[in-house]
C-alpha cells in the first residue's frame, strides 16, 4: 500500500554559510491511510517547517516529498497549488477560516477553487458540516463561532472533496481543554475513515491522541514512540519496549 | 531503576480478574505507584468505603463492586482489602455491623454518626501535597548528572517516550470510553494530567541542562545532542529560543 | 483503501467558479473593511467627478452649432430686392439639394437706436437652424400681428412679453420671448415667416455635399463651415487630462491598496495554503482595486452628474449660449470610468504581485516581507524632480508635451517624497513629549499608510498652489491677452459679423461716427486715436450681413489653406507706421515690392479680384506679430492695395490711452459706442482670475482637509490598541488629544510642504525668466496654505479626539 505521505530523507536549510539554519536534518516519515503521526518538539524545533514541507507550502533543500506516491519535486507552483486543493489539508493553531465567508463558503472553498461550481460546492460544504454537527451554523461568519467550532469546521475543510492528508499545526493549541478534546476526537474519527494525519504539537497530551509520536529536536529526528499496545501485549509483559 | 514490570505488573496482576481494559492501563504505568504512599491509598479507600456506605446500608461484596465501577476500575481492590478496612472503621467506631454475623459477602456494613463526621471533615482537608516526595525519576537525572559516561538527554528521552505512551494509553482509553462512563474519564484525566507533568518537567530539565556549563574536562557531554558541540552561533540561537 | 486519485485532466486553475469564489471574497471584505479603503475611494470618487462635471462644462464649451451658420455646411445669402428673382434661386438651390431651411432678414430702423433692429422671419426647428432659435418665455409668433423679441432687444426697446412693437409700421404682439441658443447677444424681432415683412435678404442654409452651385442670380454671399473637430479635440484633452489626474490618484491607491494586501496577509497566505494558485491570490487583492474603481467611478460619475446642472447653469452667461442639460457626452463618460477602473486595478495589481510571490510560510505567519529601504523612494524622488524641472524648465512654457512630463514627473516626486519625509518628521521630533513623539514615530512606522494620506494631500493642496500661482501670472503678464489695459479697439462690422463685413456707410455717417470715437477718447488721458481701414475690390458688388441683412462691404481677407480646397479667412487691414510698429514690425524695413506683412505662421493666401476660385501667394514678409491677439497681425502694404486695385474703407479705430483704463471709462466708452452702433473690444475681464484662485484654493483645501480627516480617523483607529494601552497606563483625555492632534498636524505639515515645495519648485522652473510672478500672488493665499492648513489640522484634532475610541477599536478586524 502507497503510503500517503512519505518524506525521505528531508533536509531543510535556510540561508546559507555562517548564518545557515539547518531547521531540518535528513528527516524520514512515512504516514499510512488511517494513521495519525504526531510531531512532538519544542518550539523552533523544526515540526512547523516538517509539515509546511510535507504540504508542498516550501521546498526541501534536498530530500523527496511523495503525497499519494507523486513526488513534489519538480512541481510548478500551479500543481503544488492544485495538489493541496485536491490532497492536502492544513489545519493551523488560531486562524484557518477567510473572514468574510460563511462557515459554508470556508468549507467549500477548496472545492470552488478546483473548479467545482459554487451550487456543488455549497451542498458539499453543507453536508460535511452536518457531519461536524454544526448544520446550524451553516451562515456563520468566522466571528460568529466559537474556537472550537471554528477548528472543527478548519478539519472539515481539510478533508472536504477527496483530500486525506490532514496537517495540523498545533490545532487545538489556543483552545481550553473540553473543545481541545473535541477537535482531537474529530481527528482521531477522520483517522478511523481513512485519512492520514500528520499533528505537529508541543504538548504531550495532543501528541499522546497520535498512534505514533516522532520527537524532533533542532531538526532531527531523534527518537519515536511505538503505537499504544493492544490488549494482547498485556498478556506478555516480555513486549515491554526497551529502554 | 526497578523493574516496572515487577513492579506495575508481578505484585498487581495475581488479583487482575478485573476488566481487561482496567488491566492494561494498570500494567504498564510504572510511574503511578512509585511516587503515591501507599499509606495515601488506603486513606483514600477508607474513605472512599464511608462514602459509600453514606448511600445506605451495604454488603462487604457491594462495596468491593461498586468502588471498582466509581472508579473506572483503574484502582482494582481486593476482598481481603476490603474486610481489613471495614474491620478498622468499626473498631474506629464509624461503621456498624450486623452483629453475630460471620466476617463475609453477606455482613452488611451502615455507617455511624461518627463516620458521618469523619467524611465530612475528610471531605474538607486538603490533601498532603506539601511534603514534596521522594521522586525516582528526578533522582534518576540526578544521578545521571553526576555520572560520568552517561548520556543525559537520552536518559531524559527514554522517559518521555515512555511516558508519552503511557498517555497515549490513557487517551485510547479515554477515547474508547462511553460518553456517560464519568469516572474512567475523570480518572484517565487525571492520570494523564499527572503523567504530562512529568513530561513538561523533563522538557524543562532539557532546557536547563542546555544551559549548563559544559562540565570540565570531562568528556560527559560527548553522547549529549549535538547541536551544543555545533559552533554555529544561529545554532545556540536556536537552542536559546528552543530553551525558553 | 484507495491508492492515489485517478489522474483527472490536468487543469491548474479552477476556471470560472474558482474566480467567482475569489471575487465574491474580495467583495465581502470590501464590504466589511470598506473604512480602510475610504480614502482611496474618495480620491477616486473626486477625481471621476471632477473629470465627469469639468469634461461634460468643456464639451459644451463650444456652441451646439455656429451661431451664424447653424450646422448647414453652406449658406447662402440671397438679395431679396427682387422677390420673384430670390424664390427661383430659393427653388433652384432646393431642387439641387433638397433640404434647405430659410431665414429672412429686414433691418428696421429703431428710433433712438443707431443699430438696425433685426426683422428675423424664421420657423422654429429645421434640418440646419434648431440651435439658432428658441422662444424660451410665452410662444412662437403667428400670423402678421404677432412677435417675439429677444431679451436684449426687449431691454433696448424698453418693451415687454404682452406689449407691442410696430418698428416696420405695422403695430405686432409680442407674444414670447426668442433668443439663438447659440449666441445669447443675438439681437433680433422674431416673426413668423408668412407674416412678416418682405426679407431684405434670404439666408439658404443647405448642404452642398461637394457638388457644384446651380445658378444663381441673387447670392450676395457665401459662406461655409467645414467639419468641427472642437469635440473631438476635447474629449482628447479631457481624457488626456483624466489620465495625468488618475495616475497620481493611482499612486495614492496603489500605497493604499499595499497596506490592504499587507493586512490580510495571513488571510492570503491561508488562501494559498487552501491551494489557490498566485493568479488567485492575485485576482483578490485585483479585484478589490476593480471593485473600488467600480464604487468610486459609479459614485463619482453619480456626483458629477448631479453638480452638472449646478455648474451649467453659471456657465452659461460666461460662455454666451445655451447648454442642453440632458446632452451629456457619454462616451466621455464612459471612457472616464473605464479609464478609473483600468487605473485602480492597476493600482492594486503591484501589491497583488508582490504578496503572490511571497513564500507561503511567511505570509501565513503574517510576517511582512523585509522593510524596503527609504533610499529607493528617496531616490526615485530626487530622479522625478529633476526630471520634472528640467522638463519644465525647458518647456517655457509652450510645449505642451514637455509641461505635461514635468508635471507628471513633479507631481511623482512628491509622491515619493513622502516616506522619507515621514521618516524625518519622525527623527525630528524624537524630543517632543511622549504623546506627540508616539504619534509622529506610529507615522513613522507604517509608511505606505501614512504615506499614501500625505500623497493625497500634498496633491490636494499642490493643485491649488498651482493653480493660484498660474492665475496669478495669467492675470498679471501685462503682455498677453486680446488687449492691452490701455486699449479700446471700436469696429463698424456688426456683433456676429466677421471683422471684414463692413458695413456701407455715407461720409457723413463716417464723420459722425469718428465724432463719437473722438468724444470717447476725450474722456481718456493722453489719448491716441489710430483708424483701422482694410480694403475692399471695388468690381464685387455689395453683400448683405448674414446676420441683420445690411449691406455690407467684404473687405479683402487672407486665407490659409485647411486642405481639402477649404480656407481659414482672417481679415487684412492696411499698414500704417503705428500699426506696423504695433505688430513688432520695423515700417522702414518691409521691401516696396511686399504685399502683406503677417505675424502668421501658416502661408496665406490672396483671394483674385471678383471673388474667384482662383488663389494667389503674394509676396509676404513675416513679422513677429503683435503682442495682443485681437490687434490687426496681418497687414496689407499700400504697394499690395494698389496692385490688386483695391479700395480703402473705414473699419474702425484703436483708442489708446496714456493710463490703464478705468471701470467707469469703458462704461462711458461703451455707452457711446452702444449709441453710435459701433462695436467696441477692451481687455477682457480678470475678475475670473481670483475667481480662479480663489475657489481652486477653497477646493484644495477642503479637498486635503477632508482627506487629512479621513487619513487621521483611519491611523488614529488602527491605532487604538495601542490608545488603549496608554489609557490603561494612566493617560487622560489630554494624552489622546495630543496624540491625534499630532498625527494631524504632523500629516498636514509634511502634506502642505511637500505640495508647496513640489508645486513651487515646478513653478519656478516653469517661470524661470519671470519670478517677480510669485511676489504678485496676495499673501493671505501661502498664509492660509503653510500656516492655516497644519494649524487648522492640529486644532481639529485636538477638539474632535476628546472621546474613548473603544467602538472604533472593536470594529478593526483583528
Amino acid at each position: 500500500m502507497t503510503p500517503v505521505l512519505e518524506l525521505r530523507a528531508v533536509t531543510k536549510v535556510y540561508g546559507s554559510g555562517a548564518v545557515a539554519v539547518h531547521a531540518l536534518t535528513g528527516v524520514d516519515l512515512s504516514v499510512d491511510a488511517g494513521e495519525m503521526v504526531a510531531v512532538m518538539g519544542p518550539s523552533g524545533s523544526g515540526k512547523s517547517t516538517l509539515l509546511t514541507i510535507a504540504g508542498s507550502l516550501e521546498q526541501p533543500t534536498t530530500g523527496d516529498v511523495l503525497v499519494e506516491g507523486t513526488p513534489l519535486a519538480g512541481m510548478s507552483p500551479a500543481d503544488r497549488a492544485r495538489l493541496r486543493r485536491r490532497h492536502v489539508g492544513f489545519v493551523f493553531q488560531d486562524f484557518n477560516l477567510l473572514p468574510g465567508l460563511t462557515a459554508t463558503e470556508n468549507l467549500a472553498l477548496p472545492l470552488e477553487l478546483d473548479g467545482v461550481r459554487a451550487r456543488a460546492a455549497a451542498a458539499a460544504a453543507r453536508r460535511a458540516l452536518a457531519d461536524l454537527g454544526l448544520a446550524d451554523r451553516a451562515g456563520a461568519y468566522p466571528d460568529e463561532l466559537s474556537g472550537g467550532q471554528r477548528q472543527r469546521i478548519a478539519i472539515g475543510r481539510a478533508l472536504v472533496g477527496e483530500r486525506r492528508l490532514l496537517l495540523a499545526d498545533e490545532p487545538s493549541g489556543a483552545l481550553d481543554t473540553q473543545a481541545g478534546e473535541s477537535v482531537m476526537r474529530l481527528l482521531r474519527n477522520a483517522c478511523k475513515r481513512g485519512a492520514a494525519a500528520v499533528l505537529a504539537t508541543h504538548d504531550a497530551q495532543l501528541a499522546a491522541w497520535a498512534d505514533r509520536v516522532l520527537f524532533v529536536r533542532d531538526g532531527v529526528a531523534v527518537d519515536q514512540s511505538r503505537p499504544p499496545a493492544g490488549p494482547e501485549s498485556l498478556l506478555a509483559p516480555g513486549t515491554e519496549p526497551p529502554r | 531503576m526497578p523493574d516496572p514490570a515487577k513492579l506495575g505488573g508481578t505484585r498487581r496482576n495475581p488479583q487482575c480478574h478485573l476488566g481487561r481494559r482496567a488491566c492494561q492501563a494498570r500494567m504498564y504505568t510504572g510511574y503511578d505507584t512509585e511516587y503515591s504512599p501507599t499509606g495515601r491509598v488506603h486513606m483514600s479507600v477508607r474513605h472512599a468505603l464511608l462514602a459509600l456506605l453514606s448511600e445506605g446500608p451495604k454488603y462487604g461484596l457491594q462495596l468491593r463492586q461498586e468502588f471498582e465501577a466509581r472508579t473506572g476500575e483503574v484502582w482494582p481492590l481486593n476482598v481481603g482489602q476490603v474486610y481489613t478496612t471495614m474491620q478498622r472503621l468499626e473498631r474506629d467506631g464509624l461503621v456498624a455491623s450486623d452483629d453475630g454475623a460471620e466476617p463475609g459477602p453477606q455482613k452488611s456494613f451502615r455507617i455511624t454518626p461518627e463516620g458521618g463526621a469523619e467524611l465530612a471533615a475528610w471531605l474538607a482537608t486538603p490533601p498532603a501535597a506539601d511534603v514534596p516526595p521522594r521522586d525516582e525519576l528526578v533522582i534518576k537525572v540526578l544521578v545521571a548528572t553526576r555520572l560520568p559516561g552517561v548520556d543525559v538527554l537520552g536518559i531524559l528521552q527514554t522517559h518521555r517516550r515512555h511516558l508519552i505512551e503511557t498517555m497515549s494509553r490513557y487517551t485510547r482509553l479515554k477515547e474508547d470510553a462511553a460518553e456517560d462512563d464519568l469516572g474512567l474519564l475523570l480518572v484517565a484525566d487525571a492520570e494523564i494530567f499527572r503523567l504530562e507533568a512529568f513530561v513538561r518537567w523533563l522538557d524543562t530539565a532539557q532546557a536547563r541542562l542546555r544551559h549548563r556549563p559544559p562540565p570540565s574536562a570531562t568528556p560527559t557531554a560527548t553522547s549529549t545532542a549535538a547541536p551544543a558541540r555545533t559552533p554555529s552561533s544561529a545554532r545556540v540561537r536556536r537552542g536559546a529560543r528552543a530553551g525558553r | 483503501m484507495t491508492v492515489a486519485a485517478p489522474p483527472r485532466v490536468a487543469r491548474a486553475e479552477g476556471g470560472l467558479p474558482a474566480r467567482r469564489a475569489m471575487v465574491r471574497w474580495a467583495w465581502r471584505m470590501l464590504r466589511r473593511e470598506w473604512r480602510s479603503q475610504l480614502l482611496v475611494t474618495l480620491l477616486l470618487l473626486v477625481a471621476v467627478a471632477v473629470a465627469v462635471c469639468g469634461g461634460t462644462a468643456l464639451y459644451h464649451a463650444p456652441p451646439p452649432a455656429d451661431p451664424t451658420l447653424g450646422t448647414a455646411r453652406d449658406v447662402w445669402v440671397l438679395n431679396g430686392q427682387d422677390p420673384p428673382a430670390m424664390a427661383a434661386d430659393i427653388a433652384a438651390l432646393r431642387r439641387a439639394y433638397g433640404t434647405v431651411d430659410l431665414i429672412g432678414h429686414t433691418p428696421q430702423r429703431a428710433p433712438g437706436l443707431a443699430r438696425p433692429v433685426d426683422y428675423r422671419a424664421q420657423p422654429l426647428g429645421g434640418t440646419h437652424t434648431r440651435h439658432l432659435l428658441a422662444v424660451h418665455r410665452g410662444r412662437y409668433p403667428t400670423g402678421a400681428t404677432e412677435a417675439a423679441v429677444t431679451t436684449g432687444t426687449a431691454g433696448l426697446l424698453g418693451v415687454r412679453l404682452g406689449g407691442s412693437i410696430a418698428l416696420d409700421g405695422h403695430p405686432r404682439r409680442i407674444v414670447g420671448i426668442a433668443e439663438n441658443p447659440s449666441d445669447l447677444t443675438d439681437d433680433f424681432v422674431l416673426v413668423a415667416p408668412a407674416g412678416g415683412p418682405p426679407p431684405r435678404s434670404m439666408s439658404v442654409f443647405a448642404d452642398r455635399h461637394g457638388r457644384e452651385d446651380p445658378r444663381l442670380v441673387t447670392v450676395s454671399q457665401r459662406l461655409g463651415q467645414g467639419d468641427n473637430t472642437d469635440q473631438v479635440v476635447i474629449t482628447a484633452l479631457v481624457l488626456a487630462a483624466t489620465t495625468v489626474l488618475l495616475l497620481l490618484v493611482a499612486f495614492v491607491a496603489a500605497a493604499g491598496f499595499a497596506v490592504l494586501a499587507r493586512r490580510r496577509l495571513r488571510q492570503l497566505g491561508m488562501l494559498a495554503a487552501i491551494g489557490a494558485t498566485a493568479r488567485q491570490v492575485r485576482l483578490v487583492v485585483t479585484a478589490t482595486g476593480l471593485l473600488v474603481g467600480t464604487v468610486a467611478a459609479g459614485a463619482g460619475t453619480t456626483l458629477g452628474l448631479l453638480l452638472w446642472p449646478l455648474a451649467a447653469g453659471r456657465l452659461e452667461p460666461t460662455i454666451g449660449h445655451r447648454i442642453d442639460r440632458f446632452d451629456i457626452p457619454w462616451h466621455l463618460i464612459a471612457a472616464v470610468v473605464v479609464l478609473a477602473m483600468a487605473m485602480a486595478a492597476a493600482a492594486a495589481w503591484w501589491p497583488a504581485r508582490a504578496v503572490s510571490r511571497l513564500p507561503v510560510t511567511l505570509a501565513l505567519s503574517g510576517r511582512p516581507p523585509e522593510p524596503r529601504s527609504t533610499h529607493r523612494p528617496a531616490a526615485l524622488a530626487v530622479f522625478g524632480l529633476a526630471v520634472g524641472l528640467g522638463c519644465l524648465a525647458a518647456s517655457d512654457r509652450r510645449n505642451p508635451i514637455l509641461i505635461v512630463v514635468g508635471t507628471v514627473a513633479t507631481a511623482l516626486a512628491i509622491l515619493f517624497a513622502g516616506p522619507p519625509a515621514i521618516r524625518l518628521l519622525a527623527a525630528a521630533g524624537a524630543r517632543t513629549p511622549v504623546a506627540a513623539r508616539l504619534a509622529l514615530r506610529d507615522l513613522a512606522r507604517h509608511p505606505a499608510r501614512s504615506g499614501a494620506a500625505v500623497a493625497a494631500i500634498s496633491l490636494a493642496l499642490g493643485i491649488p498652489v498651482a493653480a493660484v500661482v498660474v492665475a496669478t501670472a495669467a492675470q498679471t503678464t501685462a503682455a498677453t491677452g486680446n488687449l492691452s489695459d490701455r486699449q479700446v479697439l471700436v469696429r463698424l462690422s456688426q456683433p456676429g459679423d466677421p471683422a471684414a463685413l463692413v458695413p456701407i456707410s455715407s461720409a457723413t455717417r463716417l464723420r459722425e461716427l469718428a465724432g463719437r470715437v473722438g468724444e470717447m477718447a476725450a474722456a481718456l488721458p493722453a489719448p491716441t486715436v489710430l483708424p483701422l481701414d482694410m480694403a475692399y475690390d471695388p468690381a464685387a458688388p455689395p453683400e448683405l450681413s448674414a446676420t441683420t441683412g445690411q449691406p455690407v462691404r467684404h473687405a479683402e481677407e487672407l486665407g490659409s489653406a485647411r486642405g481639402d480646397g477649404e480656407f481659414a479667412v482672417s481679415p487684412a487691414y492696411l499698414a500704417s507706421p503705428e500699426l506696423l510698429r504695433l505688430a513688432g514690425a520695423d515700417p522702414a524695413a518691409i521691401g516696396r515690392s511686399v504685399d502683406v506683412v503677417t505675424g502668421r505662421a501658416q502661408s496665406l493666401v490672396m483671394f483674385a479680384p471678383s471673388r474667384s476660385r482662383d488663389i494667389e501667394h503674394p509676396p509676404t514678409t513675416r513679422i513677429p506679430g503683435p503682442r495682443y491677439t485681437s490687434l490687426p497681425d496681418t497687414l496689407l502694404t499700400a504697394g499690395g492695395v494698389s496692385r490688386h486695385h483695391l479700395v480703402a474703407v473705414r473699419a474702425g479705430w484703436l483708442i489708446q490711452s496714456g493710463q490703464q483704463l478705468t471701470g467707469p471709462q469703458l462704461a462711458t466708452a461703451r455707452r457711446i459706442a452702444a449709441q453710435a452702433g459701433l462695436t467696441i473690444e477692451s481687455r477682457d475681464s480678470q475678475a475670473v482670475v481670483r475667481t480662479v484662485r480663489a475657489s481652486a484654493t477653497a477646493g484644495g483645501l477642503v479637498l486635503a482637509l477632508a482627506v487629512l480627516a479621513m487619513a487621521v480617523g483611519l491611523i488614529r483607529s488602527e491605532g487604538a490598541a495601542d490608545l488603549r494601552t496608554l489609557t490603561a497606563t494612566g493617560a487622560d483625555a489630554g494624552i489622546r488629544r495630543t496624540l491625534t492632534a499630532a498625527t494631524a498636524g504632523g500629516l498636514a505639515l509634511l502634506g502642505v510642504v511637500l505640495g508647496t515645495l513640489g508645486a513651487g519648485l515646478g513653478l519656478a522652473a516653469a517661470y524661470r525668466n519671470d519670478l517677480a510672478v510669485f511676489g504678485h500672488v496676495p499673501a493671505i493665499y501661502p498664509l492660509i496654505f503653510l500656516v492655516g492648513v497644519p494649524s487648522a489640522a492640529t486644532a481639529a484634532g485636538w477638539l474632535l479626539a476628546g472621546r474613548e475610541p473603544a467602538t472604533i477599536a472593536r470594529r478593526m478586524p483583528p
